[in-house]
């Protein structure tokens, strides 16, 4: 009972001193909980990882995803379904009042499909993810500069890099312009980085620097550089568990301008990548020579606001010339295109493609759009897109189908949202290689979602 | 060379008495002195001369348009040994740039040309008032040093200078030397102080003995309303409740409000984040306009602009999907028209000439991770388009065009920086922090939430408040501004996308005293958030805001007006 009483005295001796605490805790969330309804779901599955690798090599092709990634684009009577999911983040930032200091833990549950783990009846599942661990502070003898380190969000550029990695990160801004430097580990194969029985060619390390520049009417230009030594990998024949080879290793080195613009109505946003390297397989080294392109024009008159946009990813078009031809990411979201049924959408987990890119294809985009803002609470759009891979060398044909997408968000409070989507794809030539009986049907998929965030 | 003789007698004076404080006198006679120039240019209602702070001007400072006299002859010799110069009018400046300055005239306008003779501090009629009564000898030695101002007898000033120091009979010269047991203070024709320095140790009151001149007025204090008499079968209680008028409700939950006296009325802009409305602002709320903007972004914040005489416009930041929408509007007959093209900035104005309007438009960037950039320009109309101007004064790096004012604060006619951030006050003579008070400053309804990269797949999530900007008022009536600004108590722990957090809110002194800021509190606690103040004839003008349900319902903002008493 004293100890009891002992803390209830500390607790209120802090309460009443917080004003005097140099001191601030601030919760950050994100609960979303998403539901998805599709006359294919086998498409609701991700055909090609952003963050695995895609190798065309001496003929044959590789990749670092195990096992058999390949749905079928033909519907079955047992394919047309309906799930739930939760995805719930929460990040803590500790820091003094003037935020010179800066510590954030963020943590996720999901994503849980209600009746699987974690959302099940019942529940009580271990569904915990550390996200963000790291301390953001301003050095003491430069009060422009910040270091970051810890498990942090990396951003270079959202079609290259713009997920989580352990690492430091050192940034300035000086006036118009901002700068980085910054180093990151990963280790794809989980063999474990730093193990004292590993060397280290067992994990990658990446290195990256950029540079922007903000003019004065708040346009800016981004130039970047990544260089990813990949390390060590294990790669498989397309559809296989079974190792083809442990001695594959890969160097990377990405070289990026991004643009984004507003004149009066008028806004653009861009960028080119640039992709070299080389990957040493057995002692046999293949050449990296791959590009992006993404650009987007953006037109408001009034509440309506219209959309084109396209996007090239080159790709191998040969599997034995020595080279590869075809663009890699490192880890992104393509969400940002808008795309319902293909891309990245409301159930961000259950994409065809998290990459903007179909296996070693490559990607052709083209799409054009329509938002009309009905009043402060809502919005309406819709999108039509022309999806085709750069390449047809392993698909026969390059055209994946035209989508057409309507959607409507309604904010219902402050922070929470309620938005539903819906897409029909016109199935291409291209989907009936990956169809069981060559011949693809289209698809139609739904997507909603009940999203807080503060 | 009138400068050197100066220090000179001053030197010897000092020299001679002894006892004579060095600073004070040298400083005044260093700052009074007469500086050439020429007038170089008419610019609308102003003047620009050909002077910059290097010659030592300082925003204020007074000259004398010199109107060249009959040329005096030597008898003998035949040489012109001088000029019967005099006065053709007064100047005053009001902003300094780097090579020139900007001034306004404030007698015989029309006499003023290009090209004219102009001497600081010369031939102007010059009044001591001496409110220590200990100050003649302090005088005697001034006017000596100054021999180039028209000194009025101290005998004749003292019996002309009112009771306690005000502008009452200030129009009897143009520049006043008012020492009071504060310090003393060169003011302007206006009586609005040009350069402050502190008391001479000879002229500080005797500690034992009881203050022998009139005490400065005493300082306001909010009226409460009468308690309400005693009814029959009734009981009389005791109004604890918070002491304000209420002219009216504004039909809305406003997150942010400004005001702005034009001719006879006051004027309040008002917005719930979504439209904007206005009010004349009297003894009752009367709505008189509004508009929602063409592109319906987020409000944040208002600012009234008054970039030239007569003219009004209404500054608005606001947000819209992952960036800045902001726009200017004219206000004319009772409308609002769009002013060129939606910008990308937080925008702010400011009173920094110190004359009751706010002249100053500023546009700060847009930073993804902080959101208060480093970069701050100027907007200036030109032709009906904005264009950005650098700015000739020096920003600390964590200000913000939101929630800030600059005021002179401390007497020496130059302009101090006041910003609220993130709960804390800071007070800011160019770069050099004077001041950063406890954090409990601020707390604003009006905030915006915004991810560091809205395309990346991860992302921190930022929040920005805008702070009501803090009013600059003499509320002691010494002469010398206070800030009053919106404080309020939060708790440790914040989610700042859900709420505010505001518990409680508060008005807040703070005070250049004795060569430092001190903090009191003006007025009783309310446990609504402040979304707009000010200060107009006497009373004390704030909204106060209930936010209402989540989803928007049965929020609602009062006007609150407190009168202000002595």
């Amino acid at each position: 009972m004293k100890q009891f009483k002992l803390a209830m005295a500390i607790l209120i001796a802090l309460a009443m001193a917080t004003p005097a605490l140099a001191i601030n805790v601030e919760w950050h969330g994100d609960f979303n909980n998403r539901f998805s309804y599709s006359t294919q779901t086998d498409l609701s599955q991700r055909v090609s990882n952003d963050s695995d690798k895609y190798y065309g090599l001496g003929g044959d092709f590789y990749t670092t995803k195990k096992g058999n990634p390949i749905p079928d684009t033909k519907k079955g009577s047992n394919d047309s379904d309906f799930f739930g999911e939760l995805k719930y983040r929460m990040d803590m930032t500790v820091s003094d009042d003037e935020k010179k200091v800066k510590g954030v833990v963020g943590f996720e549950f999901g994503s849980s499909k209600f009746g699987g783990s974690g959302a099940d009846f019942g529940g009580d599942d271990n569904i915990f993810e550390l996200r963000w661990a790291y301390t953001d502070f301003e050095l003491p003898f430069d009060s422009s500069s910040r270091l970051t380190v810890g498990l942090q969000p990396v951003g270079y550029n959202a079609l290259l890099w713009s997920d989580n990695a352990g690492g430091v990160k050192w940034t300035r801004k000086d006036g118009n312009w901002g700068y980085s430097l910054g180093w990151f580990r990963n280790d794809l194969n989980q063999i474990g980085s730093g193990n004292s029985t590993n060397d280290k060619n067992d994990y990658d390390d990446a290195y990256a620097a950029d540079l922007t520049y903000v003019f004065d009417n708040g346009n800016s230009l981004n130039a970047f550089v990544v260089y990813m030594d990949q390390g060590q990998e294990t790669v498989y024949e397309l559809g296989s568990s079974t190792a083809a080879t442990s001695n594959l290793q890969d160097e990377e080195i990405w070289l990026g301008l991004s643009g984004n613009g507003k004149w009066n109505n008028l806004s653009a946003m861009g960028t080119a990548m640039y992709l070299t390297g080389e990957v040493d397989v057995d002692g046999e080294t293949f050449d990296r020579n791959a590009y992006l392109v993404h650009g987007q024009l953006d037109y408001t008159v009034g509440k309506n606001t219209f959309t084109l946009g396209g996007l090239y990813a080159s790709g191998d078009d040969d599997p034995t010339d020595g080279d590869l031809e075809n663009f890699d990411v490192i880890d992104i979201s393509t969400s940002i295109l808008g795309s319902v049924i293909i891309f990245d959408n409301y159930a961000d987990d259950n994409s065809f493609s998290q990459a903007p890119y179909v296996f070693d294809q490559g990607y052709q985009l083209i799409y054009v759009g329509a938002a009309h803002k009905l009043n402060d609470k809502t919005k309406l759009w819709a999108k039509y897109f022309w999806h085709n891979t750069a390449e047809d060398t392993a698909l026969g044909d390059d055209e994946i189908g035209h989508e057409f997408v309507v959607g409507a968000s309604y904010t219902i409070m402050k922070g929470l949202t309620a938005d539903i989507n819906a897409g029909y794809l016109v199935a291409g030539d291209a989907l009936d290689a990956i169809s069981s009986d060559g011949n693809s049907d289209d698809v139609f998929r739904t997507d909603a979602r009940i999203q807080f965030k503060f | 060379m009138i400068s050197k003789v100066s220090v000179w007698l001053v030197a010897l004076l000092l020299a001679a008495v002894g006892t004579a404080p060095a600073g004070t006198l040298e400083d005044l006679v260093g700052d009074l002195q007469p500086v050439p120039g020429y007038v170089v240019l008419p610019v609308q209602d102003e003047y620009l001369i050909d002077l910059d702070a290097t010659k030592g001007l300082v925003v204020g400072d007074l000259f004398s348009v010199v109107q060249v006299g009959e040329k005096i002859t030597h008898p003998v010799t035949g040489k012109v040994i001088g000029t019967l110069d005099t006065s053709k009018g007064v100047l005053q400046v009001t902003q300094i740039k780097e090579g020139f300055s900007h001034s306004k005239a404030l007698s015989n306008k029309s006499a003023i040309k290009r090209g004219d003779s102009i001497r600081r501090y010369d031939g102007l009629r010059t009044a001591f008032w001496d409110y220590t009564g200990k100050a003649e000898g302090f005088y005697s030695s001034l006017k000596a040093a100054l021999p180039a101002l028209d000194w009025q007898d101290f005998a004749a000033a003292q019996a002309e200078k009112p009771a306690n120091p005000s502008a009452a009979n200030a129009t009897v010269a143009d520049l006043f030397i008012v020492a009071t047991r504060d310090g003393i203070t060169v003011r302007d024709t206006t009586y609005k102080v040009v350069r402050a320095y502190p008391l001479p140790a000879e002229l500080l009151p005797a500690a034992a003995a009881p203050a022998a001149v009139a005490a400065p007025a005493a300082p306001y204090r909010l009226e409460h309303p009468a308690k309400p008499a005693a009814i029959a079968q009734g009981v009389q209680y005791d109004m604890t409740m918070p002491g304000f008028q209420t002219p009216g409700g504004l039909g809305f939950a406003a997150v942010m409000a400004d005001f702005v006296r034009t001719g006879n009325d006051l004027l309040m802009a008002a917005t719930d984040g979504t439209v904007v409305k206005l009010y004349k602002a009297g003894d009752k709320l009367v709505p008189v306009a509004e508009f929602k903007p063409e592109t319906v972004p987020q409000i944040l914040s208002l600012h009234w602009w008054q970039p030239a005489s007569g003219k009004l416009y209404l500054a608005v930041s606001a947000w819209k999907d992952t960036g800045l929408n902001s726009s200017i509007y004219r206000y004319e007959d009772g409308k609002f028209t769009s002013v060129d093209k939606v910008l990308p900035y937080t925008l702010g104005t400011f009173d920094r000439d110190g004359d009751g309007s706010r002249e100053l438009l500023l546009a700060q960037n847009f930073d993804r991770e902080t959101f208060w950039g480093t970069i701050v320009r100027e907007l200036q109309l030109q032709s009906g388009k904005l264009v950005t101007r650098d700015i000739g004064f020096e920003l600390p790096r964590r200000f913000t065009v939101g929630g800030s004012l600059m005021a002179d604060l401390d007497g020496d006619r130059k302009p101090e920086t006041v910003f609220v951030r993130d709960g804390l006050m800071y007070v800011y003579s160019g770069n050099k922090q004077r001041y950063k008070s406890p954090k409990m400053m601020g707390g604003s309804v009006s905030r915006i939430m915004f991810e560091e990269q809205p395309n990346a797949r991860e992302t921190k999530m930022h929040f920005a408040a805008f702070e009501v900007p803090p009013v600059a008022v003499d509320l002691d009536n010494d002469g010398s501004p206070e800030l009053l600004s919106v404080a309020s108590e939060s708790s440790l722990m914040s989610a700042p996308g859900i709420s505010a957090n505001v518990s409680k809110s508060w008005l807040a002194v703070v005070k250049f005293r004795d060569g430092m800021f001190v903090k009191g509190t003006l007025g009783e606690e309310l446990d609504l958030p402040l979304q707009g103040l000010t200060l107009d004839q006497k009373r004390v003008m704030m909204v106060a805001t209930q936010a209402g349900s989540v989803f928007g319902e049965n929020g609602g903002s009062q006007l609150l007006v407190f009168p202000l008493v002595h």
